[in-house]
């Protein structure tokens, strides 16, 4: 047996009395800190792309119209916070609050005139905070082959009703019966909602390149890129040919951050690009191997890439 | 310059830049892929570790993985965007170089499958929309997908695969040159084993592909040798069990690539597929091509068995199916809550859920909840069930 660890054995045999002694004199101390009874709403909550929307508190109420194209408001409005709007969706909520939701405002109407008590539509606004996440949801449930209606922005027939988009909400109108009009009923809907409360800017940062030939909202990994989350791509058609504008929108801290990690990215595959200048701005052209020759034009608070054709005198729109 | 100028000028520019030709010129380092398998007796081979198009971002994914070696591309008319995606990069592709499988289905969310009953001029039709979209004249493989999915009654499910409409369909499309092969898939809920047996004794089917993986399946093995046996080949799918931890592995053993060798050293596997969603996710999982199954990743799969065994549902076990009265697609709820609680198929998931004809909606008020200890497994089944619908469900 080695001597050196018998002495440490009988060292610390020696030392278990007094350790006793310790812990009798002083008892035993509940550490609180030991244990974290923070509740959900209490933790921070996780890192996004996406800004944190406005808390519940500063979030507005939206006012609903008592008349609308020969229905009128039964009862009154609903409201619902991130608190309880489980109570109304039932499941769906993580998902709303992920995506920014801030408040729920749903009214039920019926045929100006009838004394039901049974509501025929009913209508529901989702506050989702900022305009590019009201259009996220939307994207979402829209599905790949969404029948368009002209209601709001980018309204789509649902199974029971319409939905669209309008500034920072996100609208559903549902109808109970098949005869409602629903859709006469959507659009005076739609025109009650003050765009004033965050028209949906974001698609006015986006060119006038030609013909839109269709508007999509990419959440994660747009074009397979890790680092590159909730892009709206648009794609405009010009002849034969397609060109596509992705955008990102974002703090100037983000933007530079989101430049940084696309750099990073040439040098790790080796894809070639040159810086330009082109009006003072700062211009990327980069020659890639798969996505063919194309631009990346940071702003202070917007990232364009645009694909599809390799003439810088695309950059003069931007 | 006017806009509609420029827009005309951008177009010539465009059609006059010489396309560059794909090489098998990589970043030095990028893994590629190392090892390719004959499939059954078509004389085709294909890249052992293949390119599932679920979440399919761009088509320059797709050149991506065909210069990283990829040459099989597994797809549908019902993942979104994806066969449009792969016609937008056919134009910069060989098209002998690499091998297109879809399905017959039509273009609306997933499940789109053609039901039993659909006539041989709308099997027709299904494949020349695919071809269409895809820029292409002609898949290699065309699947009858999902099989056992669409009905829990075996011998439905066995008229749907053997439909004689499908079988005319495609002799006068083989006769056409439209596809050259086909296959079926099956990750059940229910008579996965039975069914693909079935495909294969049958001698119609050149290829079948099924959700294999490590933590699964009693009969699967025989249904395999019985295929390579008629050199029908075979293609595995949902390797990854649920892929719910994918940092379960170490800096050396990475959990995917355990996952993929466990799978690949099965004499009977041509391949397998696997949704690539990133750059990353190419670079990551293509590291274990080629490579030999150790001691190492066996202990990675075990502790992932050990971690996972009571919560990963084996789609096509089914085993729960006849316990619920009330008749829930258990199976199916279960598979979907995968793709968006795993897999990061948020909306499929739900596109999917919402076309069940019995979800998981009463499952919290159930009153005789006989599918508690129903599992073989000894999932938590009407947790999960609860759980499933909260997440999927759009709204009350």
């Amino acid at each position: 047996m080695n001597p050196v660890r018998l002495r440490y054995r009988i060292l610390l045999i020696g030392l278990l009395p007094c350790i006793a002694a310790v812990i009798y004199f002083s008892g035993q101390r509940f550490d609180s800190s030991l244990i974290d009874f923070k509740t959900e709403a209490g933790r921070e909550a996780p890192v996004s792309a996406i800004a944190s929307p406005p808390s519940v508190e500063q979030s507005l109420i939206v006012q609903t119209s008592q008349e609308i194209a020969g229905f009128r408001q039964l009862g009154q409005a609903r409201h619902y916070t991130k608190e309880n709007l489980y109570e109304h969706v039932n499941g769906h909520a993580e998902y709303f609050i992920s995506a920014g939701f801030a408040g729920l405002t749903v009214t039920e109407y019926i045929t100006s005139g009838s004394g039901t008590t049974q509501a025929e539509i009913q209508t529901e606004i989702f506050d989702m905070g900022k305009s590019i996440q009201a259009f996220g949801v939307l994207a979402d449930e829209s599905g790949e082959n969404a029948a368009p209606v002209s209601v709001g922005a980018m309204g789509f027939k649902t199974s029971g009703g319409i939905s669209f988009i309008k500034g920072r909400y996100y609208v559903k109108i549902t109808a109970y019966s098949p005869e409602a009009p629903v859709l006469k009923f959507a659009k005076g809907f739609a025109d009650t909602l003050s765009p004033e409360k965050g028209s949906f800017q974001v698609f006015s940062k986006f060119p006038n390149l030609g013909k839109i030939e269709r508007t999509r909202f990419v959440k994660e990994s747009y074009r397979g890129l890790d680092f590159l989350h909730n892009v709206i791509e648009r794609e405009y058609s010009a002849s034969d040919k397609k060109i596509k504008v992705a955008l990102v929108t974002g703090s100037g801290q983000e933007m530079k951050s989101l430049l940084s990690s696309f750099l990073d990215y040439f040098r790790k595959y080796a894809i070639p690009y040159q810086k330009l200048e082109k009006s003072g701005k700062e211009v990327y052209r980069v020659m890639d191997k798969y996505e063919g020759t194309w631009f990346l034009i940071p702003a202070h608070d917007t990232m364009y890439s645009v694909f599809g054709t390799d003439d810088e005198g695309i950059l003069k729109y931007f | 310059m006017k806009r509609r100028d420029f827009i005309k000028a951008a177009t010539l520019a465009t059609a006059a830049v010489a396309v560059p030709s794909l090489r098998a010129e990589t970043v030095e380092g990028t893994p590629s892929v190392k090892s390719y398998r004959e499939i059954g007796q078509t004389g085709l081979k294909m890249s052992d570790i293949s390119f599932g198009t679920g979440k399919l971002s761009a088509s320059s994914m797709i050149l991506r993985a065909v210069d990283s070696g990829i040459n099989y591309f597994d797809t549908a008319p019902d993942y979104g965007q994806a066969e449009k995606t792969i016609g937008e990069a056919m134009v910069k592709l060989r098209r002998d170089k690499i091998i297109i499988a879809s399905k017959f289905c039509t273009p609306v969310p997933y499940p789109g499958h053609l039901p039993l009953g659909t006539k041989k001029k709308d099997y027709i039709a299904a494949v020349e929309g695919s071809l269409s979209r895809m820029r292409t004249d002609y898949l290699d493989f065309c699947f009858v997908h999902a099989i056992g999915e669409m009905s829990k009654d075996l011998e439905a499910e066995k008229k749907r695969l053997l439909d004689g409409e499908m079988l005319d369909a495609v002799s006068e499309l083989k006769k056409a040159g439209k596809i050259r092969f086909l296959a079926t898939s099956s990750h059940g809920p229910t008579n996965m084993e039975e069914l693909l047996m079935t495909a294969v004794i049958s001698g119609h089917f050149d290829m079948i592909m099924a959700s294999f993986n490590f933590m699964k399946f009693p009969s699967l093995p025989n249904v395999m040798k019985e295929a390579h046996k008629r050199k029908v080949g075979v293609i595995a799918m949902k390797t990854l069990a649920g892929a719910k931890d994918m940092d379960i592995g170490s800096k050396e053993q990475e959990f995917s690539h355990a996952a993929f060798k466990w799978v690949l050293k099965h004499p009977e596997v041509s391949g397998l597929v696997v949704t690539m969603k990133t750059v990353s996710d190419i670079e990551l999982y293509l590291k274990a091509s080629g490579a030999k199954f150790t001691a190492a990743d066996k202990e990675v799969l075990d502790r992932y068995v050990r971690l996972y065994d009571r919560e990963y549902c084996r789609t096509g076990c089914g085993e729960c199916e006849t316990s619920c009265a009330a008749g829930v697609e258990i199976a199916s709820v279960m598979r979907y809550r995968m793709y968006f609680r795993d897999y990061g198929m948020e909306k499929r998931a739900m596109e999917s859920y919402a076309s069940l004809k019995k979800n998981a909606a009463a499952c919290s008020g159930c009153e005789n909840p006989v599918c508690i200890g129903s599992c073989p497994y000894g999932l938590p089944v009407k947790d999960m069930l609860c759980d499933a619908h909260d997440s999927l469900s759009f709204m009350a």
